[in-house]
This record gives C-alpha cells, sequence and structure tokens, in this order.
C-alpha cells in the first residue's frame, strides 16, 4: 500500500473517529484506554481494509472492529493489575442537566462512582455487552452478531451486568 | 398468574421480549408486585448514564507513522525496534517446547527404567511426565500474552508458530518420527529440527487477513463434533477401564472394534474427523485473543485435537504410503506405555489426546450453558465436570503406564515388542509349551544344547544370551520369517540389541550399547558409531521341537514370559503356514523384486565369499540331498522334508571332496560315494572307513525369497534338476 492510499484511508475514517473514540470510551471507561483502542483499530481496520467489501457501511464496519478490540483491550487489562484502576469514568462525565442543586450533585456524583465501581467488576464481556445495550442502544440480535457470540449468551451476559449493577446501586440506595 | 422474572424485567425495559411484549406490558398494569419491581429496575437503569461525548484529541501524525510503519510491512526483527523482552520471552518458551519435545520421552523412559528398580524415583517420572505434556500448557501461556496486533508483526507471527508447534508436538512427533525411520532410515531429531524450521519460516511472510467463519462452517463443526464425541467418549471410558478390570476392557473394546470397524460406521468417523479438521482450522486462529484464557484453552486444544485425530485415525492410511511395514507383532504394549523407549512417546500423545478432548468439549460447554443457566449453577457443574475430568485422564494415564487397582495378567493378544536381555530356560520335559512340529532355532555350545522356540522369539525379535563360547543375539524377524543367531560381540563389546525399524521388510535392530542400528538379515551395521561393521553368524540349525528333542534330549528351553506364553500357538501356526506356503506377493517396503522365485517362498540362504546361493525349501524336500560347489567349495546340503529341517556341510575330509546320497526318505542318513561310509543328517559318520568324523558346519541363513535375493542380488538359485547325485 502506498502513500496514497494511507492518505487516502484516513481521509476516510477521520469523519468517524469521533464515533469510535467514544465508542472506546464508553466501553472501557477511561479515555487513555479509549485512545489505545482507536489506535488499535484504526490500524486493524488498515491491515484489513481488503476485508471491507461494501456489503456494510464503513461506520458498521468500524464500530465492529472497535468492539472486538475493545474487547481485547479489557481482557488485557484484566492481567495486568497495575491499570486495572484507570482513570475514573467520572472524569468525563458531565454532571446531569436535571440536577443543578450541589447536594443532588454531590449524590449523583456518589451514584456514578457505585456505577462505575459495579462495571469494574463485569468481565469484558458483560461490559462491552451491556454498554452495547445500555448506551449505544444496540439490540441484542446485533450484539451477538458483533461480538461473534450467541443471542442467548449475549443475553446472559447483559443479565449478569444489570445485577450487578442492580446489587451496586441498591447497596448505594439501603446505605443514604 | 406467572410473575415476570428479573431477566423478563431486563428484557422488557430493552424492548427485547419480541412477540411477549404486549403480555409483558398487560401483566405489567394488572400485577403491582411486577410493576413495583420493573419500576425499581428502571430506576436503576436510568440512573446508569453514558460518559458525555468527548472531541478525540488530534493524534494524526502519530497515527499516519504507525500504519505507514505497517504498510512498509517491516519485520520487528529485522529493524529491532519492536522486538519487546516479553516477545522474545515468549518466543523463547514455545519454541524450547517444541525443539526439546524429543528429549521428553526419552527423560520419560529413563526416569520410567529408574523408577522400576527405585520407587523413589516416581516423583521423577510425574515430572518427565509433566514435561513431555507441557508444550499445550506453553502455548496457552504464550497465547494469553501475546500482543494484541492481529499478527502485524513479525515476533507475534514466530511466537503463534511456536505456539502451534509447542501444542501439537506430542500428537505429531510420533508420526515423524516413523515417517523418518521409514523414509530416512534415520532417527527423527533432524527431521523434527527441519520440520521446526520449514514452519518458522511462515513467521517471515505477512500473513492473510483473518475471517469470520460463516455460522454454517460452526454449524458442521459443532455438528461433528456431537458423532464424533460419542465415539470418542466411549473410546476414554475404556481406556479408564483398562485401570480397573482388564477382562472388562478387552470385553469393550471387542465391542467396540466390532462396531466401529463396520463400513458405514467407520466412514462416519473418518468423515467426522475430517469436517473437525478442516473446520477446527478455519475456528482455530480466530479463538486466539490475548487475555482471553478460555479462548485460548479452546484453540490450543482444537490444534491438539486436530493433530491427535489426524495422527490416530489417519497414520495407517499415511504409513501406507511409504514402503516400510511394521513387523507384525511390533504394537506398543497398550497396558505397559513405558516398556519401551519407543512406546514412552505414546504415553502423552495419548494423555494429551484425552485430556484435550475433554477440555475443548468441557470448555464449549461451559460456554453454552452460561447462555442458559444461572452463574452459580453453570459453576457447580463446572467444579463437578473438572473432577470428572481429572478423574479420567489421570486413571487413563496410570492403566496407560501399566498401573492398575489389582494385580492382573493382561490378555493375550497385544504384548510388548521388546527384546529378552535375561532369558529363563527350562529342560526339554518341562516345555509343555511346545508341540513336537512347532519351529525351533537350536544351537550347541560345547556341551550346552538350547533352542529358542520361534513362537516366542517372533513376539521379541531378539534375545540375548551368553553361551559358554560367548554372548550371542538370538533374533527373528517375523516378516521375513528369518530366524538368526549372531555372535553379539564386537571389537571385545557385548551389544545388546532392540528392535528399531523395518528396512527392505527386514528388521533393523540397534544396540543399546552404541546406539548402531544393525540390519537382521545381512548382520551389517548400517549407520551409528560401528557403521559398516558385521556381526558373525553363530551356527544354528532350524528344526522342529520333535526332532530336536530327539537329537538333544537334555536341551535347555528358552522359557516364554507370562503373557507371550499364552499367544505361542497362534503365533507357532502361523510360523509354520508361512514357511510352508508363503503369502502372496512381497511385502511393502521390499527393496527389488526378483522374479525368479515367488516373493515369499522360503529358501535356505548360503553365502561363502560372496557367492550366493538360494535353495528354495520346494525344490530341496523333492532333491532332499544337495552336492554344490559354493566358492569353489564342495558343499553337502541335506534337507529332511519330515521337519524341514536343513544342514549344510563342506563336504571335504582331508583335503578329500566326499559326494552323497540318502538312503532313506527323509535323507536321515547318507552315504558318501568315495568311501562308502554312512553319515547322519547333521554330518557325523556313523560307519565305514570315517566313522566318528564330524563335518565342518556351514550356517544357512532360511527366509523367504525377496529377502535373500534383495540384500543378494545376483544369488544363484537351486533347482531340483540340477542336483549333482551321482
Amino acid at each position: 500500500m502506498n502513500d496514497g492510499d494511507l492518505e487516502v484511508f484516513l481521509s476516510l475514517v477521520e469523519r468517524h473517529r469521533r464515533h469510535m473514540h467514544n465508542l472506546a470510551l464508553r466501553i472501557t471507561g477511561n479515555t487513555e484506554d479509549a485512545k489505545d483502542v482507536v489506535q488499535e483499530s484504526l490500524l486493524d481496520a488498515f491491515l484489513h481494509l481488503d476485508q471491507f467489501e461494501g456489503r456494510a457501511d464503513l461506520r458498521t464496519w468500524l464500530h465492529r472492529i472497535v468492539v472486538n478490540c475493545a474487547l481485547d483491550h479489557l481482557r488485557g487489562l484484566r492481567r495486568r493489575p497495575d491499570v486495572n484502576d484507570p482513570v475514573p469514568i467520572s472524569d468525563a462525565l458531565h454532571p446531569p442537566a436535571w440536577s443543578p442543586d450541589p447536594e443532588r450533585l454531590l449524590v449523583s456524583a456518589d451514584c456514578r462512582r457505585q456505577v462505575e465501581a459495579a462495571m469494574r467488576t463485569m468481565s469484558p464481556l458483560e461490559r462491552v455487552t451491556f454498554t452495547l445495550r445500555h448506551f449505544e442502544g444496540c439490540s441484542i440480535h446485533e450484539i451477538a452478531q458483533t461480538v461473534g457470540i450467541g443471542g442467548n449468551t449475549a443475553k446472559q451476559h447483559i443479565f449478569r451486568a444489570v445485577r450487578k449493577l442492580r446489587r451496586a446501586l441498591e447497596t448505594h440506595r439501603s446505605g443514604q | 398468574v406467572s410473575h415476570l422474572t428479573d431477566d423478563d424485567l431486563v428484557l422488557h425495559y430493552y424492548g427485547e421480549d419480541g412477540p411477549r411484549l404486549l403480555a409483558a406490558e398487560r401483566h405489567l398494569q394488572s400485577c403491582p408486585q411486577c410493576a413495583r419491581a420493573f419500576d425499581a429496575l428502571a430506576r436503576t437503569l436510568n440512573a446508569v448514564q453514558p460518559p458525555a461525548p468527548v472531541e478525540p484529541e488530534d493524534d494524526t501524525v502519530a497515527l499516519r507513522r504507525l500504519l505507514r510503519e505497517h504498510s512498509n510491512g517491516r519485520p520487528a526483527l529485522v529493524t529491532g525496534g519492536h522486538m519487546r523482552p516479553r516477545d522474545a520471552a515468549l518466543i523463547a518458551l514455545v519454541w524450547a517446547a517444541a525443539v526439546c519435545y524429543p528429549f521428553s520421552f526419552e527423560a520419560l523412559f529413563t526416569t520410567a527404567r529408574l523408577a522400576a528398580e527405585h520407587t523413589a524415583a516416581l516423583p521423577l517420572v510425574a515430572l518427565t511426565l509433566a514435561w513431555a505434556c507441557g508444550g499445550p500448557a506453553a502455548a496457552v501461556l504464550a497465547l494469553h500474552a501475546l500482543p494484541a496486533d492481529r499478527f502485524a508483526r513479525f515476533s507475534t507471527r514466530v511466537v503463534l508458530c511456536g505456539a502451534v508447534l509447542a501444542a501439537i508436538s506430542p500428537a505429531v512427533f510420533p508420526l515423524v518420527s516413523r515417517m523418518s525411520g521409514a523414509l530416512l532410515r534415520s532417527p527423527a531429531l533432524w527431521p523434527w529440527f527441519g520440520i521446526l524450521a520449514l514452519v518458522s519460516l511462515t513467521a517471515l511472510v505477512r500473513w492473510p487477513a483473518r475471517t469470520v467463519p460463516a455460522a454454517r462452517v460452526l454449524f458442521a463443526h459443532r455438528l461433528s463434533a456431537v458423532v464424533l464425541a460419542a465415539f470418542v467418549l466411549a473410546h476414554v471410558v475404556n481406556q479408564a477401564i483398562a485401570f480397573v478390570s482388564l477382562p472388562a476392557y478387552a470385553a469393550m473394546r471387542a465391542v467396540m472394534r466390532g462396531a466401529s470397524q463396520h463400513p458405514a460406521t467407520y466412514a462416519l468417523i473418518v468423515g467426522a474427523v475430517a469436517i473437525q479438521i478442516a473446520t477446527g482450522t478455519a475456528v482455530g486462529l480466530r479463538k486466539v485473543r490475548a487475555g482471553s484464557f478460555g479462548a485460548n484453552v479452546q484453540a490450543v486444544t482444537g490444534w491438539y485435537l486436530a493433530a491427535f485425530l489426524l495422527t490416530h485415525v489417519f497414520t495407517g492410511a499415511i504409513m501406507s504410503l511409504f514402503p516400510s511395514p511394521a513387523p507384525p507383532v511390533a504394537a506398543a504394549d497398550p497396558f505397559n506405555l513405558l516398556a519401551t523407549a519407543r512406546s514412552a512417546a505414546q504415553v502423552p500423545y495419548l494423555v494429551l489426546g484425552v485430556a484435550a478432548f475433554l477440555v475443548h468439549v468441557g470448555v464449549y460447554a461451559r460456554l453454552a450453558a452460561t447462555a442458559y443457566l444461572a452463574e452459580a449453577a453453570v459453576r457447580r457443574l463446572s467444579y463437578a465436570s473438572v473432577v470428572v475430568a481429572t478423574t479420567l485422564v489421570v486413571t487413563v494415564g496410570l492403566a496407560l503406564c501399566g498401573v492398575r487397582l489389582s494385580a492382573q495378567t493382561p490378555p493375550p493378544g497385544a504384548m510388548p515388542y521388546t527384546a529378552v536381555r535375561s532369558p529363563q530356560f527350562v529342560a526339554a520335559s518341562e516345555a509343555g509349551f511346545l508341540r513336537d512340529d512347532d519351529i525351533v532355532l537350536g544351537v550347541v555350545s560345547a556341551r550346552v544344547a538350547r533352542a529358542y522356540p520361534a513362537a516366542d522369539l517372533a513376539q521379541h525379535g531378539a534375545v540375548s544370551d551368553t553361551l559358554p563360547d560367548g554372548p550371542v543375539s538370538v533374533t527373528w524377524c517375523g516378516v521375513c520369517n528369518t530366524g538368526l543367531v549372531f555372535r553379539a560381540s564386537v571389537n571385545g563389546r557385548t551389544l545388546h540389541f532392540e528392535y528399531d525399524r523395518m528396512v527392505g521388510g527386514n528388521e533393523v535392530q540397534k544396540d543399546a550399547e552404541t546406539g548402531s542400528s544393525w540390519q537382521q538379515a545381512t548382520g551389517e551395521a548400517l549407520d551409528g558409531p560401528l557403521k559398516g561393521s558385521r556381526l558373525s553368524l553363530y551356527p544354528t540349525v532350524r528344526t522342529t521341537w520333535g526332532a530336536w528333542r530327539q537329537r538333544y534330549p537334555q536341551s535347555q528351553v528358552l522359557k516364554p514370559l507370562p503373557g507371550y506364553a499364552e499367544r505361542m500357538p497362534t503365533v507357532s501356526a502361523r510360523i509354520k503356514s508361512v514357511t510352508r506356503a508363503g503369502p502372496d506377493g512381497a511385502p511393502r517396503g521390499a527393496l527389488a523384486l526378483d522374479t525368479r522365485l515367488p516373493p515369499r517362498e522360503t529358501v535356505a540362504g548360503l553365502e561363502i565369499d560372496r557367492d550366493a546361493v538360494a535353495y528354495p525349501f520346494t525344490a530341496l524336500r523333492v532333491a532332499r540331498v544337495v552336492n554344490d560347489r559354493v566358492a569353489g567349495r564342495p558343499i553337502l546340503i541335506v534337507h529332511q522334508p519330515s521337519s524341514d529341517t536343513t544342514t549344510a556341510f563342506e563336504a571335504r575330509v582331508k583335503g578329500r571332496a566326499l559326494t552323497f546320497r540318502t538312503t532313506n526318505a527323509d535323507a536321515s542318513a547318507l552315504v558318501d560315494a568315495e568311501t562308502r561310509s554312512t553319515w547322519n543328517a547333521y554330518g557325523l559318520s556313523l560307519d565305514g572307513p570315517l566313522k566318528g568324523t564330524q563335518l565342518e558346519t556351514v550356517t544357512l541363513v532360511p527366509q523367504f525369497w525377496f529377502a535373500w535375493s534383495q540384500f543378494r542380488p545376483g544369488t544363484r538359485v537351486f533347482t531340483a534338476t540340477q542336483t549333482p547325485v551321482p
């Protein structure tokens, strides 16, 4: 592949980089990991560009690559305890617009910490399937196809993720 | 009224309850309990908000550099800039496992022999077995830490190549070893290293992009797995039963063999294996992922199973392509694979086969169960499965290593083809295991006469014995029907022989002292430190037990070992049958075919100073006495048809050549034309002017024609009509 092809590829993916970055951020929970995932995804896409035959649109193809790279990345993180406690997701969160008063903000920040803690207890697959379902609005069928697992397996991972979240948040509420 | 479960509520929250959407909504409106539960769930999930979208940093320059580097395809090792210490460690781990594999089962065999003498050495056996089985474990570890670069970097590809080789070494090396013996007539070490080097070359080129297997491929893989798993599981259980009861094992094996050898069943198994390997190869690389322990275990066990099934099911077919038959009873002892160095390689091969099957199926079953069962139930089932699988693997391993719950005699039908080093003898009167017409090799040294039953020799290949005039090796090759006795001493060093391989349809035996390999038919060392040396033939007579006992009533007889004695009637019947009328055609591996005689016609070969003559038994049965000249020397051949005993002598006394003829139908009495002295068939003059004279014995080599002719091209063939009987 020559430099011309490289520039074409970069300009093609440029308009999708924001989407890719935010998707990676939602799955991994911190910006540094999201940057790594996007870089790995773009390298993967670049190396396997010949596989993109136009049967799906480019955004869907890149979406799928980001999800799988993020999944690999989360699995890698599990092996590295030194980076297992990344920059909190709340650093990237803005307080909800409907809760302007400081007391509610405090409660909301506390709740987010509980959510973050709960999400850290999820397995990579639970985290990915839940993120895709809850944040990205993908159907279970789409999730199964994207990640390469069965529909029932995807469902079970989402159920487990929700159970972990409920356990964390209900403990939080009962402690208030 | 059936309430909605927590999982139903989650599906309803996300609108994923499909056709039950309306029913669930109606239920929530009518059931306050479920409505409260749903509200609680919705409150929780509503509180989980995504991070707000952010603008990514502009790192186009770094990205461009990264992509350009990869588009140029610069391998990491060449540039030297990307080889991380961790990659180097992974490469060293997996390649060391593959390179060192051939040494592991040698160590296993050595420690097993040590443990047989000193029980304290048992932990060493476990240690060496762990070493031999360690390749797949090393592969899983390496894949777990594999850089996530989609094999774009050279070092990653080297790691993956090494991981594949480390994983499949125990399955592939035995086949390479056999093929090496057949094709190159050499040990498998260098061919093995050659294969490793070739595979490592594939890391130099950029690999094609991984493709996601179609659902059809996965479906075919799983369907064929179900078919195959039934057979394999029955096979594994059968092997485990050998630990408890050998008769039960033998009975179940007989039933299974009957079922699996039916053409339809066999086709089903072979088809399932072929589909498994083809579809598994497509799935295998996709499974590899850094950090995904389960997926990597699944991939590594899949690779091993593919190699294992390939060798286990297709070895017979593969080896039939190469011209080297195994000896008829050369199978390893399935009840103690640690009996020989050769069969020790089967222990890691089989134990890993069982383990890989159970783990591969178990990991998939766990993944499938997570889709339908609660986490706690899956965990409990997993623990139970691990216990059952470990028990099965350990049980099969112990059974293969000859360890059993109680002392049991293996059933006749499968004994190890190993040489006897400490032979025991019984008096002729105690040799109830022999029939009069059984073939024996007889030797006489000083006043000691010993008979070695062919049916016992054929089950061992070689017996190391010590006669009053030195050590001998009594050998038998079942493929070419050759029984020979050699002086087992070269340059003053006593050698002990063990079956090594087949060359030209004839056994090649390796001596334990120098590692040299010796062709049985010629006694010549083919390779090793003693290459080119020749063993001296020891005078021997091939005759029947009845004839030998009549001549030497005080003879000692080699006592068959337990397990071998039970098989003697069957083996003896086969030897007598093929000696009388050999089967058609030369065996695979015959080096050259001389068509003057049928390939498996038994001949008595005689070679003096490179003048070789073959005396076919069919012609000898007619002629009975042959007066011939070989290498210019007068030679007398006597054949007693009643026992198919052939003896040969130099027909010369005090420089005078004699000519003989028989005076009875069985050629047991002869008279020479020159002095009218009478003789027996063993060259002793019984009456007349030469009474008491013993003719000098010439050693004959009875064997199939194909074997004699291929090692002595240009040999003369005796025909009954040429007998110069006066």
